[in-house]
């Protein structure tokens, strides 16, 4: 039993310049020396490892540093993803305000063979890396964490034109990234499985009702249980979200239309966006719902789209929300989203990132001193 | 004023994005090389558009948008004289800048006053006044609000080289700008002064204490409270904020620090920052002080620097948590800041995403008005 909040986030976090730099130039199809890379995803990780230990941050990863963009990642990993990248259909959102919108069309790299292993080692190289960097910090964090696409938002992301039918592209893929999260959980860390799949309705499938979307999350869902069948429960946590833009988001699903089916994914932790104002008010959804034995859910009580730094009284306020609700030991104070999900030029400022990780620290010892006392 | 007698009544910080085709006028504006005539019907039209939008979201207390202005408080150069020809003064380097160098700052320089504060050209209040009168009688309604500068954000803006001293400048500011509010008032509109001065510390004045900031900010309150001498208190409401930027804010002044101070201002509401992730926490505030009996408050329940929509519900939540704190008819549903504090400058919501966010600050505010009454 923990006896204090402990603190977490989405994931990703900025990459340093110095990556940006080598992954940029990956991603665009330019040589890029193996040992430079190694290098820099090294230094990276241990600057993010840093970072968040300085931060006070006590559930800690390697902030997705080697990773091109949260989910697209995987095609630098596997054969299957040959052919041309095509548009993504509209969402809602972009329906509605095309002026807001403008231009901007999301791209996606549709599967058109087998997937396979086609470097593993890039994977072996995320395991080294947050090892090592963990390995030389004084004080140790309480648990570590690395993400890992599900194989609902790989599927989402890399339309199907090879596999007879969506069935068998998912247990394909289930299969396939099943050696993922085992490596990632034989190194002794949490299995984060980015899961924007079983929430954006919007993103993937604008044009579905929701009672035959949830078909698909429900699908989605035993997909997660199949792929981590050989991984603890303890070492398996799931991220949902409703993507990291700061968009309108004013078609999102509400969560308490699926969490009767989130509360059915298998592993301990569940994350939530908790802290944007689209979705703050859903702590309340939890006052009606029964959690499953040894659950634990992890709040987004930073907003990762904005630069303003929470008042870390902020969030605390948020965090007592959920633990008077759900029980104190049965929260993990949370990020919405990730901080850098995809490499980008446009980043921003790791330093304000951290500030935010601070906010989160500093709220969490502000409830766990209202939900402890001196006991 | 009128006050949430029956319902939740909503409103906003004032300023509005400016069509596209307005911008490079008020720019000419700026440069004196403007046809008065186009950018009157230009401005005038403008005004009818957002008028119209605002009744269209169902916001019960309007304004103009600031439509004629290219910021909220630099547009008093087209209005006062006094003021020199360039930009030279450089702002202050920001307490968020020295802590977050790389974030991306605008680095501002500003027209200095140069000579004695007097009127040049009222015409121009006299015609947002007629342009706003004449938009709000054509929608449904409950009031109309026009924002006018304080005299502490005028003498922010335009740093003093004529006045023996701040306190000689700003009573000079509060003489000319008590013209601007009587006429506002005159004309039945609430006045609102926008008041980033009260707070503004880490823009402004950087290497004060929290304790010689809130001398300044005495100073900023009597000089605004000698503009509204013999205008009713309820006729005012008063914008108390942080600067409306989607900056890290570390160093916002905690409410706590100057609400004593804030609150000697002779109006009838305050409205503030209450929806973004700083200031979400000070609600709990006004639990703690002794609030005059008259004192209105517009809490901002929607954040004006993210495109996200706020979720009805949440606007709810937020407006029944100040209901709580000081009773339903003495809260107004309101907007951390402006939407368009400058017509040039990249607003942080999106001009279409505003609209949204405005409606769903009304239907937040029906279904508190449910609960609540």
């Amino acid at each position: 039993m923990p006896d204090k909040i402990l603190t977490t986030h989405s994931g990703s976090i900025p990459r340093t310049l110095r990556l940006q730099e080598v992954l940029l130039n990956k991603a665009a199809g330019k040589d890029v020396d193996a040992a430079e890379l190694d290098d820099a995803c090294q230094e990276a990780v241990m600057e993010a490892v840093n970072g968040q230990t300085q931060a006070g941050v006590t559930v800690i990863n390697d902030g997705d540093q080697s990773k091109t963009g949260f989910a697209n990642y995987i095609t630098q990993r596997l054969t299957g993803f040959e052919g041309e990248p095509e548009d993504r259909v509209l969402n809602l959102e972009q329906r509605e305000f095309p002026e807001w919108a403008g231009t901007r069309r999301g791209r996606r790299q549709p599967c058109t063979g087998p997937i396979e292993w086609k470097d593993f080692s890039a994977v072996t190289a995320d395991v080294k890396h947050l090892q090592a960097a963990v390995e030389r910090l004084s004080q140790k964090p309480a648990a570590i964490f690395m993400t890992s696409v599900s194989p609902g938002t790989f599927t989402n992301h890399n339309t199907n034109h090879y596999y007879p039918d969506d069935e068998a592209y998912l247990t394909a893929v289930a299969d396939v990234m099943k050696r993922e999260y085992d490596a990632i959980a034989q190194a002794g860390f949490i299995v984060q499985l980015d899961s924007p799949d079983l929430a954006a309705r919007s993103n993937n499938y604008p044009d579905l009702e929701l009672s035959e979307w949830r078909k698909i999350v429900e699908r989605n869902v035993e997909a997660v249980a199949y792929a981590t069948r050989d991984i603890p429960e303890e070492q398996v946590r799931v991220h949902v979200c409703w993507g990291a833009n700061a968009g309108p988001h004013n078609y999102d699903t509400q969560l308490g239309d699926i969490v009767d089916l989130l509360l059915k994914l298998r592993g301990k932790y569940l994350t939530v966006v908790a802290a944007n104002g689209r979705h703050e008010f859903e702590w309340q959804v939890w006052k009606d719902v029964k959690l499953p034995e040894g659950k634990v859910i992890i709040p987004g009580v930073i907003d990762s789209t904005t630069t303003i730094i929470e008042h870390p009284e902020t969030v605390a306020e948020r965090i007592l929300r959920f633990a008077n609700v759900l029980g104190r030991e049965n929260v993990i104070a949370g990020v919405d989203c990730g901080f850098g999900t995809s490499v980008s030029p446009n980043r921003t400022d790791p330093k304000i990132v951290y500030a935010k990780l601070g906010s989160l620290a500093q709220g969490a010892a502000i409830a766990t001193k209202k939900l402890w006392g001196n006991s | 004023m009128k006050t949430s007698s029956t319902r939740i009544l909503t409103t906003h910080a004032g300023s509005l994005a400016r069509p596209p085709k307005l911008v490079p006028l008020l720019d000419a504006q700026n440069e004196g090389t403007v046809d008065q005539d186009e950018f009157d019907r230009a401005t005038r039209k403008a005004v009818q558009h957002v008028v119209r939008q605002q009744a269209d979201a169902g916001i019960s207390i309007i304004s103009d948008g600031e439509q004629s202005k290219r910021t909220f408080s630099t547009y008093v150069l087209q209005r006062l004289g006094g003021f020199g020809d360039e930009e030279c003064v450089d702002m202050p380097i920001s307490l968020d800048e020295r802590e977050f160098p790389n974030w991306g700052y605008r680095h501002r320089k500003l027209v200095p006053c140069v000579g004695p504060i007097a009127w040049k050209d009222f015409s121009a209040v006299e015609k947002d006044i007629k342009n706003l009168r004449d938009a709000s009688a054509a929608v449904p309604h409950e009031e109309v609000f026009m924002t006018s500068a304080s005299p502490g954000t005028v003498a922010n803006f335009f740093p003093n080289q004529y006045y023996a001293s701040r306190e000689d400048y700003l009573e000079a500011l509060a003489d000319a700008m008590r013209r601007e509010y009587q006429a506002i008032v005159d004309a039945g509109f609430i006045l609102q002064v926008d008041c980033p001065d009260l707070a503004l510390r880490n823009f402004w004045f950087p290497d004060t204490t929290i304790e010689e900031f809130r001398g300044v900010v005495a100073g900023n309150v009597e000089a605004l409270n000698h503009a509204l001498s013999g205008i009713p208190e309820s006729q005012v409401r008063l914008h108390l904020c942080w600067g409306a930027g989607e900056t890290p804010k570390i160093f916002d002044v905690p409410l706590t620090s100057i609400i004593d101070v804030v609150l000697k201002a002779k109006v009838g509401a305050i409205s503030f920052v209450g929806a973004n992730g700083r200031h979400e926490h000070e609600w709990r505030v006004w639990d703690e002080l002794d609030l005059p009996e008259h004192m209105i408050l517009i809490p901002g329940v929607i954040d004006n620097s993210t495109n996200i929509v706020e979720h009805p519900d949440w606007v709810a939540e937020r407006i029944v948590r100040y209901a709580g704190v000081v009773g339903r008819e003495r809260v107004i549903a309101g907007v951390d800041c402006g939407f368009g504090t400058g017509a040039s400058i990249r607003p942080g919501v999106d001009p279409p995403l505003a609209m949204a966010k405005l409606k769903a600050l009304s239907e937040g505010a029906e279904i508190a008005s449910r609960q609540l009454w």
